[in-house]
């Protein structure tokens, strides 16, 4: 494992000459090979030497110049295997590349490989793959949750320090929580989605995995530049929150936090009692908390797998086995062979999921099902913006439980209840930071909770969740 | 009141869908949608009148940098661009002929 604990660390040994871009990258990439998770679909040894060698060359100068880091095998990779953690595009080679790969590429970041994940994003605990589930480094009995479990292990494992997951109901932030890690899902439209293979599209968000905020800040700040591939972005231009972070003297926590308690009650006993204390080292810190209620919360999982569902199986229409992907030409006839080949490119939950939302947009139940959700889905935005007039941020357990064990075995609708606290956000659109705290008393796995912001806050929540970090650390 | 799923509107889905399921999974997928669209029911006890439906964050943060921030969302000049190389792009298709991609015959033999 790699002497550095984070970005920071590593950035200010490569800028001070303590070890080479072409060194810290060795490093990793021969934890990457030991391969002792199943973490990695597909290693870029000599793509990332060739890089670590420029960045030598070259000379520090970005906070991510020769930083080792990981893809989720969602986004797009120009030239490099993409597989979206399914059958369907075992073989596809992108013949373009994706803004976020891109704009890490260009800040310095050296690409060591692709991770797994549950197929197309869709599961919690990153089993649903023909690669393969994920150990959880610190227990092997134990799944690092989903779906970017990959990401969060490659940081965790040391042969990354960092990695992007996507967040589409809470993809990266309870991964994020299992492992003890700090996970990041920005406001809804802050960073591109150009080249990140679509699930839903009105939730899908690249997020960051990474040992601190700062180090968050840094991935942030190099991934929400302008980009007019995707119309869904906001044009506000890139962040600027690390050298905000780093400048900062002000270590004062005056903020108030809005709580709705019966999101706590709701919880297992060992992760209640571990959130509990947070709240109340972080009030003996100063900060303010405020009861809140957030009435249309609970029904977050229902709208989400009506809208998601939907969404995929909008989204997923292009995997036809004619343009690209597995394909099957044993049918009667065309209409037979698009069928033959979906059913057997894709892995069960993404063919649960894709009927489902085949389903919620048919003739006679959309306007039940799609559209009513939708008015659902206003009313726990606006649940969020009435308590943002009270509060800063708002505070959330990330899942009831801690890491799930490998022989636990849940029907689809329990699986899906394990998102109840991390949905919300996607749905509102808003940025939310997953901050680890604490174990287990239980199991001695990693706890921890989620600090919500009001949409286009990103910048005040991750300097406001640096500050968090740092005092209960 | 719940809606009757049974294994003639799974075979139906499942033809909407383009995706083939045997006749184990019919049943197994007929389980799970009861109890998952038994669960999704549950939304009916919502009062949404006079409620407008959200189906993208993106239309509420229009509202919020054009107006807050005073940033607008231009369009782009109707230019012409050029677009992936043809080439490279069928290489990933499963059949192919002279950059075209290839698929069974449609048209029946008289």
């Amino acid at each position: 494992m790699s002497e550095f604990k984070n970005i920071y660390d590593a950035h200010l040994a490569l800028k001070n000459k303590k070890i080479s871009a072409k060194e810290l990258c060795v490093e990793h990439i021969k934890v990457a090979k030991e391969n002792k998770n199943n973490t990695f679909i597909t290693l870029t040894e000599d793509f990332a030497l060739e890089k670590a060698k420029k960045i030598d060359e070259k000379g520090i100068n970005n906070h991510l110049d020769g930083i080792p880091f990981s893809l989720k095998d969602l986004f797009i990779t120009k030239n490099i295997r993409t597989t979206a953690g399914s059958k369907m595009l075992y073989n596809y080679i992108p013949p373009y590349e994706g803004t976020t790969s891109d704009n890490l590429q260009d800040a310095g970041a050296v690409l060591i490989g692709k991770v797994g994940c549950d197929e197309f994003g869709m599961g919690s605990s990153n089993e649903n793959t023909p690669f393969g589930p994920v150990n959880l480094p610190i227990n092997n009995d134990y799944l690092p949750g989903g779906s970017s479990g990959a990401s969060a292990v490659s940081v965790l494992e040391g042969s990354s320090l960092f990695s992007m997951g996507t967040d589409t109901g809470g993809s990266v932030r309870l991964p994020a929580n299992f492992c003890g890690l700090v996970g990041y899902k920005p406001t809804y439209g802050r960073v591109s989605r150009y080249g990140q293979i679509a699930y839903a599209s009105s939730l899908d968000q690249a997020s960051p995995f990474a040992k601190t905020p700062l180090d968050i800040a840094m991935i942030m700040d190099s991934i929400t530049k302008n980009d007019e591939k995707d119309s869904t972005q906001a044009p506000i231009g890139a962040m600027n929150s690390a050298s905000k972070i780093l400048n900062n003297t002000d270590k004062d926590l005056k903020m108030t936090i809005g709580i709705d308690r019966s999101m706590i009650e709701g919880c297992r006993e060992d992760v209640r009692d571990s959130l509990n204390q947070s709240i109340k080292e972080l009030e003996k810190k100063g900060v303010k908390f405020k009861d809140i209620s957030l009435p249309h919360l609970k029904y977050s999982v229902a709208v989400y797998y009506v809208i998601a569902t939907s969404e995929a199986s909008s989204n997923l229409a292009r995997f036809d086995g004619v343009h690209f992907g597995y394909s099957s030409k044993n049918g009667k006839d065309l209409e037979d062979s698009y069928a033959l080949s979906r059913s057997i490119g894709f892995h069960e939950e993404v063919k649960r999921r894709v009927l489902l939302g085949t389903f919620c947009l048919s003739s006679g139940y959309s306007d039940e099902y799609y559209s009513h959700a939708c008015k659902v889905r206003k009313l726990i935005y606006d649940d969020f913006q009435k308590a943002f007039k009270e509060c800063d941020y708002v505070y959330s357990p990330v899942c009831a439980t801690t890491a799930f064990r490998k022989d636990e075995i849940l029907t689809p609708l329990q699986m899906y209840m394990n998102d109840l606290y991390t949905i919300p956000v996607n749905l509102a659109g808003l940025p939310s930071m997953a901050i680890p705290y604490g174990k287990s008393s239980l199991n001695s796995l990693p706890t921890g909770f989620q600090l919500i912001g009001n949409s286009f806050k990103d910048e005040e929540l991750i300097l406001d969740g640096h500050k968090v970090f740092e005092v209960l650390k | 009141m719940s809606l009757n799923i049974n294994k003639d509107l799974v075979l139906h889905i499942s033809k909407l869908a383009r995706i083939k399921i045997t006749d184990d999974e019919v049943s197994e997928y007929e389980k799970n949608f009861k109890s998952i669209v038994e669960y999704i029911e549950k939304l009916k006890e919502v009062d949404t009148s006079n409620v407008e439906m959200l189906s993208n964050p993106m239309t509420l943060n229009l509202s919020y940098y054009e107006k807050e921030l005073g940033v607008s969302r231009k369009q782009r000049q109707d230019e012409i661009r050029p677009s992936l190389n043809v080439k490279e792009v069928v290489k990933n298709a499963p059949d192919s002929k002279n950059n075209e991609f290839r698929i069974q015959s449609v048209i029946e033999n008289s």
